[in-house]
């Protein structure tokens, strides 16, 4: 037996004058193991408990001992972290260690200087930190290369992020290539703190090396986690409308404020950088004198920088964060977490919640602030639940991705200048995303590389061509590309943050008001060459915030199933041992508890009988048809694209779906038999309805976006190809049957839906281990009321209880919209006048005529073209255009008088779609609200198609 | 045994160097010297003192790939 190898006398004392004399469970566990050892490991502890010293420690102590053996030069350890903020944190948390050891250690990604890049190519530090991306860029440097031939340890912090991702198989394809050019083993070491299938990531880590998973410190973590639900008061519906905010949105938000105020340093977290901004908007307007700040992926480097150390130094109390201050950022110490509405995952709640109490033995709190909505309020308890247990989500591994073996391919060939396809196939093959690939997928993709001139193939000899570096160097991150331009504070002339390109040439104009950072601001001018936003601030509250595309969380198909228990729980349970349970297991008590039994209640005297994942209700409501499946987002999207399809084909009618992870909602201009949609689960096989969704999926315009994305990446579209120049239909078409297309269905099919559950449901219905009951309702239920009328709310999920409030919040909008009103008889009144200086009757003051032109206010010159008309000449078509536009305005205000006005004034809502809503019994206000309501929701989502 | 270590270090790391004549000239003269490697690489030590700093990498980069030739004939 082997005497064990002890840590280096000189860490011992460097940890000791540190006051650091008792390892942490993991440090007590992976210490000896790495010292010891040369074999892979992943390292699974909490957050906060010393992971990153725990794998870096022994390995400096192997450092250590070599450099006594001989002077180090060259690369030794490469640190990989996903984020260059995480970068700078861990070079700041060992480079004091490393100083005492006589060793090296430096930082590379994106942002360093060319100046530290060659100074690194000169002499290289023995420790590099550095994000997978820039991995990429050094593997084929030339003289990088020489110093990566020394590296005997990679060390791949949170790891589970990477795994979920293109970027964790880039980086597997990565390591195989690093490990090749080294020619001896190198020790891959993940680490991470929140996973599901530890066996999985570790093959993703380890190719075909085994691989040793270690467990510590799960025993000891503690959590408090609850529920909040705030009602509103009085006080806060009359606060509601001095800040444009609905009553129960400003009960959260001051709930907020007194949890920010009787704490220390306060992370909230939002599911939407979006709603991160209006969030701090309203929050701004509510308490001025609170002190904090907004952080999130698209505002700039400077912003998140100061944000981070405002709040480390106490200069502020709190920051709204969405997913960009997940990972482990040292942001201090944070003592509580805010979850505002339900996280829609395990794991985001425990990386949410992780940040605070930050260190072994301290507790983690959590609260999660739950809208008054039946599916937020349970989802975020079994959340909870699950959280307490540890049943975070697997990372879903994207297998054999297309895009990224292509890249990959080209880069082993920049390292190695040609290779024979026997030993390029195996060097792929270590690799586990393609540990399965076979000789025609693999013949396949070349012969497509090849035709787009990114390689050459003489027989079995596979070489680079002259197109093969800059392919590789273009397209180094799998990340997205979405493009971005800046907005910049013209005042300061800093940049303020970074927008998307598609919400700016929708919605940006000067003058436009949106909101980033916290703040508002008015758009001065776009820069037409570079695209920048020059802004100002501004003062207003009642404003957009930006869209950033992507941004809706997956509620996976384990939380589904269980919300739907906890509803059949309240008829079978007895009410006090229901309520003592939802607290002591979900962390759901008072109103929260009030609204669930009250709500399922409701539920059971309408619909009879409850959801589950064995027994679905189909609730047939005038001419829509709600399918009440608890399965999950995934899940439920793929089961509504089949039926819809099969359906539409069916009944040769228009049948549109939406969902959400508990029901899909089908609607079409005619009533859909309820025998039909059981006709379909019914006679379909999971094969046929297989098939199916793939007809469906290509003709989406999710596929057509993701088409898009892989094109580009895989040379097939310019990276600088504008979205509109893409004749995107065509090349779909084109390339069906390539690798291109076959990699954007697998994103769609892997990545949105869930075809295994969802085809599933056709064997079980057809067996009868699912049973649906049908039920015919006279209104919504309030199960289905959470699909119907979730669609209209301001925020990501609303009340339903309060909807006449936030009609009204929104009826409050459209009469302060301003018109140019001009009267068609003669043209004599031209006025500018805000809609809610009007009587319900619209008439000329000058002739009495009720046919007056609503016009938008800069259309100033639109009498000289009545004046023209009534004179007899003839307009020009461009004239004619803008008449006729005025006359259906007309026609419609001297018909329905100010209510066409307040249609009118809805966003995107034009004359055209005005006199479609405006049917002659349509009377009541609250339905025309509700109209307009659909009309805006109608624009904003056929947008992007304009 | 010296001329083979040192060419072929030089074999192995021509792909990494910035300043290919330069080491080669370098290589010229050291083998003409006939001394042995432990001699030669203090040489080269001294040598990449004076160089220009891209250079004093190369020469870095050689000795390195010297010296871990000869640990691996002496393992």
């Amino acid at each position: 037996m082997s005497v064990p190898t002890p840590l280096s006398k000189d860490i011992v004392a460097f940890l000791k004058s540190k006051g650091i004399v008792k390892p942490t469970p993991i440090q007590e566990k992976a210490i000896p193991f790495i010292l010891n050892d040369s074999m892979n490991s992943l390292l699974l502890a909490p957050t906060g408990t010393g992971k990153t010293e725990a794998a870096i420690i022994p390995l400096l102590s192997k450092l250590q001992q070599m450099s006594k053996r001989g002077e180090l030069f060259g690369f030794y350890i490469i640190y990989i972290t996903p984020l260059r903020a995480l970068n700078r944190d861990v070079f700041k948390r060992i480079e004091e260690l490393c100083m005492h050891l006589g060793l090296t250690v430096d930082v590379r990604h994106g942002d360093t200087t060319q100046y530290a890049r060659r100074k690194q190519a000169i002499k290289p530090p023995n420790l590099l930190i550095t994000t997978p991306e820039s991995l990429q860029a050094i593997l084929p440097g030339k003289r990088l290369q020489y110093h990566l031939k020394t590296v005997f340890a990679v060390v791949v912090d949170e790891v589970h992020d990477l795994a979920g991702s293109k970027r964790g198989v880039q980086l597997s394809l990565g390591l195989e290539r690093l490990q090749r050019l080294v020619s001896t083993k190198i020790q891959r070491i993940g680490l991470s703190a929140t996973v599901g299938n530890p066996d999985e990531v570790a093959k993703l880590l380890s190719g075909a090396e085994p691989i040793k998973t270690l467990w510590a410190g799960y025993d000891n973590q503690k959590l408090d986690l609850k529920v909040d639900m705030p009602l509103p008061t009085d006080r806060d519906k009359t606060l509601g409308r001095k800040i444009s905010y609905p009553g129960p949105s400003v009960a959260r938000l001051e709930e907020i404020i007194q949890l920010i105020e009787t704490h220390n340093s306060v992370l909230v977290f939002t599911n939407t950088r979006s709603f991160a901004e209006v969030l701090g908007v309203k929050m701004r307007a509510l308490k001025p004198s609170l002190e904090f700040d907004v952080h999130h992926g698209s505002l700039s480097k400077n912003a998140r920088l100061t944000a981070e150390d405002r709040l480390k130094n106490g200069s502020s109390k709190a920051i709204i964060a969405t997913s960009s201050l997940e990972l482990g950022i040292d942001i201090g110490q944070a003592d509580l977490v805010i979850q505002y509405s339900s996280p829609r995952e395990v794991s985001r709640l425990v990386q949410r919640v992780g940040r605070s109490g930050h260190g072994v033995g301290r507790t983690s709190k959590g609260i999660v602030i739950s809208t008054i909505n039946l599916d937020d309020i349970v989802e975020s308890g079994v959340i909870i639940r699950r959280a307490r247990q540890n049943k975070v989500e697997d990372a879903r591994i994207p297998m054999k991705a297309w895009d990224v073996l292509g890249h990959q391919i080209s880069g082993f060939l920049l390292d190695v200048g040609e290779i024979e396809r026997p030993e390029l196939q195996e060097l792929v093959r270590n690799a586990y995303p393609f540990s399965d690939i076979s000789n025609s997928e693999m013949d396949t993709l070349l012969q497509f590389m090849a035709g787009r001139r990114l390689l050459e193939i003489n027989g079995s000899r596979i070489s680079k061509s002259s197109r093969t570096r800059m392919f590789y160097y273009e397209r180094l991150s799998t990340i997205p590309d979405i493009k971005q331009v800046n907005a910049v504070d013209i005042t300061t002339r800093t940049s303020i943050g970074v927008l998307d390109e598609d919400y700016v040439t929708a919605n940006v104009e000067a003058g436009s008001v949106f909101v980033i950072r916290g703040r508002p601001w008015t758009v001065v001018s776009v820069d037409e060459s570079s695209g920048e936003v020059m802004c100002s601030p501004v003062t207003s509250i009642d404003i957009d915030a930006p869209r950033w595309v992507g941004e809706m969380i997956p509620v996976p198909y384990e939380v589904a199933t269980e919300v739907a228990k906890v509803w059949n729980l309240v008829m079978t349970k007895e009410d006090r041992e229901f309520r003592r349970w939802l607290n002591h297991e979900y962390g759901v008590s008072g109103h929260a508890q009030n609204h669930i039994i009250e709500t399922i209640n409701e539920t059971m005297d309408v619909l009879g009988d409850l959801p589950s994942a064995d027994k679905f209700i189909l609730e047939i409501c005038g001419t829509g048809i709600i399918l009440h499946a608890p399965l999950g987002t995934r899940a439920n999207e793929t089961l509504g694209i089949v039926i819809a399809s099969l359906l539409t084909t069916r009944l040769g009618i228009g049948v549109a779906v939406e969902r959400d992870p508990y029901r899909i909602l089908f609607t079409s201009s005619e009533e859909i038999n309820p025998e039909h949609l059981l006709d379909v689960l019914r006679e379909y096989s999971a094969n046929q309805a297989s098939h199916i969704l793939e007809l469906a999926v290509k003709h989406t315009q999710n596929f057509a976006s993701r088409f898009v994305h892989v094109a580009r990446k895989m040379d097939v579209i310019r990276k600088e190809a504008k979205s509109k120049e893409i004749p995107v239909k065509y090349l779909i078409k084109s390339f069906e049957g390539t690798p291109v297309f076959d990699e954007a269905m697998r994103e769609v099919l892997e990545e949105k839906m869930d075809q295994k559950r969802a085809l599933e449901v056709f064997t079980r219905f057809s067996k009868g281990e699912l049973k649906i009951h049908v039920v015919k309702t006279a209104k919504p239920s309030p199960l289905a009321r959470l699909i119907i009328e979730e669609k209209t709310r301001f925020e990501v999920i609303g009340e339903i209880t309060e909807e006449n409030e936030v009609l009204r919040m929104m009826e409050e909008r459209l009469l302060t919209k301003q018109f140019r009103m001009v009267c068609m008889a003669q043209g004599h009144w031209d006025s500018v006048r805000t809609i809610s200086t009007f009587e319900e009757t619209v008439e000329c003051p000058i002739c009495g005529s009720k046919m007056i032109a609503v016009l938008s206010i800069s259309e100033k010159d639109f009498t000289k073209l009545i004046a023209k008309r009534v004179r007899g000449e003839s307009l020009t078509r461009s004239e004619e255009k803008r008449y006729k536009a005025a006359v259906l305005t007309a026609e419609l205000v001297s018909r329905y008088g100010k209510n066409a006005l307040l249609v009118l004034a809805g966003r995107g809502i034009g004359a055209t779609t005005a006199s479609r809503i405006l049917e002659p019994g349509l009377t009541e206000r609250l339905d025309i609200l509700r109209a307009i309501a659909k009309g805006e929701l109608q624009y904003e989502r056929t947008r992007p198609y304009w | 045994m010296t001329d083979s270590i040192l060419k072929t270090a030089f074999e192995n790391i021509a792909t990494h160097v910035s300043n290919l004549d330069s080491v080669r000239e370098l290589i010229e003269d050291l083998d003409n010297q006939n001394e042995s490697i432990d001699h030669i690489i203090s040489m080269l030590e001294r040598r990449s003192e004076e160089a220009e700093v891209t250079l004093r990498t190369d020469i870095r980069i050689l000795i390195n790939e010297c010296l871990h030739l000869m640990r691996k004939m002496t393992n």
